[in-house]
């Protein structure tokens, strides 16, 4: 029941695992999220699953240190997947990418579970610095 | 020695000069002591030798034909006519010696007398003569100035290097050419040629300036700074002119490229202050238009409700067109501060000036927590100003004044004051001066400026800001400057710092 | 259920948007409360009050996000929607950060104010419920002695009965009469439910 997962779904730590290192980055295939793959490229494990599941499955495992949505996803709607996303990772940073100025999917995004959104262009440093900080 | 005298034989030993008599033969007859010196013969050796022997062996033969040739009635090659020649020493050597030769008067068989001037020495002087007119020609050519001398007609005598290279002169001959009418620029010419008669009648040492255009062989203007004085002989009186020339089209091309860039920076600063309001202009004018929108769709909503409240649509409809009337007030004022750059000097009251910016002031003053004071002195005279200018350099005041007021505390951040309980409070004023003038100033209750930084506060890119550009008190002040004015700075009390500039007052005629 | 009647609390400096909002939720018969400061709203705030927020960012004084801090400090759980005549994504960002529930830029249409405005309002009210039901768990915790908190607690573990003896030092027997106590008191109909309501009141993180 309430066994070694605790209340909050994250993983404890037994002391010694690893620290989290994967970046997860969802979005269909788009210039955008190519950039966002590419600023993130100084991370040492970045992975762009291929399906929505894979996405998911992928986020479920205790290595992940943060999601990035970097594009629409053409398989859901964001806040939809937000939501899936937020009920199995209570604590899981989740960036969403955003075009610049749009703050009414910005709010609704971070009302959907979003950790922060960042509009890209320009803030490429914004974002490395957001996913640098979930690694800790 | 047969057929001379004695006392010419005196009159001999005393020139410097070496004396060679000889005969109708070409035998020396009289060898003076100058002689001896020069060739290295003691009279007796060479008393009844053939002048051949002080010969080159060259000459020699010549000399022989010369003499046969004068004896036979012909043309005197050498009489009465001094050259240059070369001789022989006794020891073999050969020198130079300039000879004029002469036939004694009175002498049957004819006697002729050689003096021989020993030219190394003038040789040497030329030499040094002509060294030093190099070296001087050295110098001027290597001088970075243009030199032209001209004589009083305006004659060109005297061109250096540079002078060559500014006009493109090339091969051509520009000697003798008229200065004026063959190097200056046509439109400048009358001006060059009062400047030329004004030196020539200078009395002075002074060097007289003037500046012209030259035209150089391909066309190109160039424009000169020329300094000239007159050539005098010594009598004082003036033969011609002698112009210095430096070459500063470059340097006035940069000068118009500068006051172009501070005119372009002027209004980038005018951006940059404008985007700094942006955040103010922005949430000022979304307010009008909330409230319009709301009242408008409240009326909406209350009309379809069984028992409208008739009392609060009228009065909610007369809001929204105050509220639409606010919100044009708002778009003038920015668009006043938007205009296109000419300068447009008029009379102006500065209070107007004054209020007209003063909503966009007041939201910036909330922005940072304060309070933005008016003290305008009632019934000043009018000033003649660029009233967009003049709004921009309040603005730019104004703002610092803030800036300053929330530096103390801490960086004023997004949405996010930092309190004190006191509040900002930034005072414009404006005074009439003693005499007459109008005084406008902006104090402020910050820290003021510390010592160096007063000196030092209207230098373009000095900035006490972390994120200062610098440029905005330095184009202030320029604006200022250009109003025949000065942006001063006085600190203020109890304490702070206050920016202030007197505007001269237009004389109102009484009519 | 609550007797006040729900009030949305609009605090702007503006005061032509103050009172067009006012008017506004008026004429969705909604009742407003409108104050001119965030210091005025700070002074007049009552927790019991159900309700919701619509609260302006920039003003003198306190600024929005200050009084959300302040709310937060204070343990309030009103819904607050900002609004504001000048935002971007940066702002929108930390407002929701801060635990705002919406954001809304001005101007705006109404039905889109309303609408967000009926969803704090019917947040608030489940905010409330879960409240008296945890305050309501809570008080029935208070009523059990700490022998049979000690079931409560071992038994929610997963343990069973015999477990539970072995642990305490005590007989299955008396485990399971304060066990039956437990659940009695505690009003739960199931072991599940039981569980359901420990994580209820659990500290989050």
């Amino acid at each position: 029941m309430l066994g070694s997962e605790s209340i909050d779904g994250s993983a404890t730590n037994g002391g010694g695992a690893p620290r989290a290192r994967t970046v997860i980055v969802a979005g269909q295939s788009s210039q955008r999220t190519r950039e966002v793959l590419q600023a993130l490229r100084g991370f040492t494990h970045v992975i762009w699953p291929t399906s929505l599941e894979a996405t998911l499955e992928q986020t479920g495992s205790a290595d992940v240190a943060c999601l990035v949505i970097a594009d629409d996803l053409h398989e859901e709607p964001l806040d939809e997947f937000l939501q899936v996303a937020r009920e199995l990772r209570r604590n899981l940073p989740i960036f969403v990418i955003t075009d610049p100025d749009d703050v009414a999917e910005a709010v609704s995004a971070m009302r959907h579970g979003a950790t922060a959104v960042i509009e890209i262009p320009p803030s490429y440093a914004a974002l490395r610095d957001e996913v640098a900080r979930a690694m800790q | 020695m047969g057929g001379v005298s004695t006392d010419v034989l005196a009159l001999l030993e005393a020139t410097l000069d070496a004396v060679v008599i000889m005969d109708d033969r070409g035998r020396i007859s009289a060898f003076n002591r100058s002689a001896e010196e020069m060739f290295g013969y003691r009279a007796a050796d060479a008393l009844g030798r053939n002048v051949n022997m002080l010969m080159t062996s060259a000459d020699r033969g010549a000399h022989d034909d010369h003499l046969r040739r004068y004896l036979g009635g012909g043309e005197p090659h050498i009489l009465g006519k001094g050259r240059d020649v070369r001789v022989r020493h006794r020891d073999g050597s050969e020198f130079s010696v300039f000879l004029s030769v002469g036939r004694i008067p009175n002498t049957e068989p004819p006697q002729f007398v050689g003096y021989l001037h020993d030219t190394s020495l003038r040789r040497k002087a030329l030499a040094t003569l002509e060294r030093e007119r190099q070296l001087n020609r050295l110098y001027l050519d290597l001088a970075q100035v243009m030199l032209v001398a001209t004589d009083r007609a305006g004659t060109i005598q005297l061109v250096n290097q540079r002078a060559v290279r500014v006009l493109k002169l090339g091969d051509g001959d520009i000697m003798g050419r008229n200065w004026i009418d063959s190097c200056v620029a046509p439109d400048d010419r009358p001006v060059a040629r009062n400047a030329f008669r004004a030196l020539l009648m200078n009395s002075s040492d002074e060097p007289l300036t003037c500046d012209y255009h030259v035209r150089a062989s391909d066309g190109e203007d160039r424009f000169i700074t020329w300094r000239g004085v007159a050539l005098r002989d010594t009598d004082e009186v003036a033969t011609g002119v002698l112009l210095s020339g430096e070459d500063v089209t470059d340097q006035r091309r940069a000068e118009s490229e500068a006051h172009r860039a501070l005119e372009r920076m002027n209004s980038v600063s005018r951006l940059a202050t404008m985007g700094e309001m942006a955040a103010g202009i922005s949430h000022e004018l979304n307010q009008p238009l909330a409230a319009i929108a709301n009242y408008a769709q409240a009326c909406a909503r209350l009309l379809r409700l069984p028992a409208p409240d008739m009392p609060e649509i009228s009065g909610a409809l007369e809001q929204v067109s105050g509220q639409a009337l606010r919100a044009g007030e708002i778009i003038r004022r920015i668009r006043s501060l938007v205009r296109n750059e000419d300068v447009r000097r008029e009379l102006q009251d500065i209070n107007e000036l004054i209020r007209d910016v003063h909503a966009l002031l007041a939201s910036d003053a909330r922005v940072h927590d304060g309070r933005l004071e008016l003290d305008l002195t009632p019934a000043l005279p009018r000033v003649t100003v660029d009233g967009v200018q003049i709004q921009q350099v309040l603005m730019n005041l104004v703002h610092n004044a803030f800036e300053a007021q929330a530096g103390e505390l801490g960086r004023v951040e997004r949405g996010r004051e930092v309190r004190n309980g006191a509040g900002f409070e930034v005072r414009i004023a404006t005074r009439p001066t003693e005499g007459g003038d109008v005084e406008v100033s902006v104090s402020d209750l910050g820290p003021g400026l510390a010592g160096d930084a007063e000196q030092r506060i209207f230098e373009p890119f000095f900035t006490t800001k972390p994120t200062g550009t610098g440029l905005g008190l330095a184009i202030s002040r320029s604006i200022i400057k250009a109003h025949d004015a000065r942006l001063g700075y006085r600190a203020n009390q109890p304490r702070g710092a206050c920016f202030f500039f007197v505007l001269p007052a237009h004389l109102e005629t009484t009519q | 259920m609550k007797d006040l009647p729900q009030t949305v609390f609009v605090v702007d400096d503006d005061d032509a948007v103050r009172d067009s909002l006012r008017l506004l939720l008026k004429s969705a018969e909604i009742t407003c409360q409108p104050f001119a400061s965030a210091q005025d709203f700070l002074s007049a705030y009552d927790a019991a009050q159900p309700g919701c927020l619509v609260l302006d960012v920039r003003m003198p004084g306190m600024s929005g996000l200050e009084m959300q801090q302040e709310l937060n400090l204070r343990g309030a759980t009103l819904p607050v929607i900002f609004i504001t005549g000048h935002g971007d994504i940066p702002m929108a960002v930390e407002a929701m950060q801060l635990g705002a529930f919406d954001f809304l830029q001005k101007p705006f249409r109404d039905q889109e104010l309303l609408d967000r405005v009926h969803r704090a309002l019917a947040r608030d009210m489940d905010n409330r419920a879960r409240l008296r039901h945890t305050d309501r768990i809570r008080e029935r915790l208070a009523t059990l002695s700490p022998r049979e908190r000690e079931v409560l607690d071992l038994v929610t573990q997963g343990k069973a009965n015999k477990m539970v003896a072995g642990d305490l030092g005590v007989s299955q027997r008396t485990v399971e009469i304060h066990r039956a106590h437990v659940m009695q008191k505690m009003e739960a109909g199931s072991l599940a439910e039981l569980v359901r309501m420990m994580m209820a009141v659990a500290p989050r993180q």
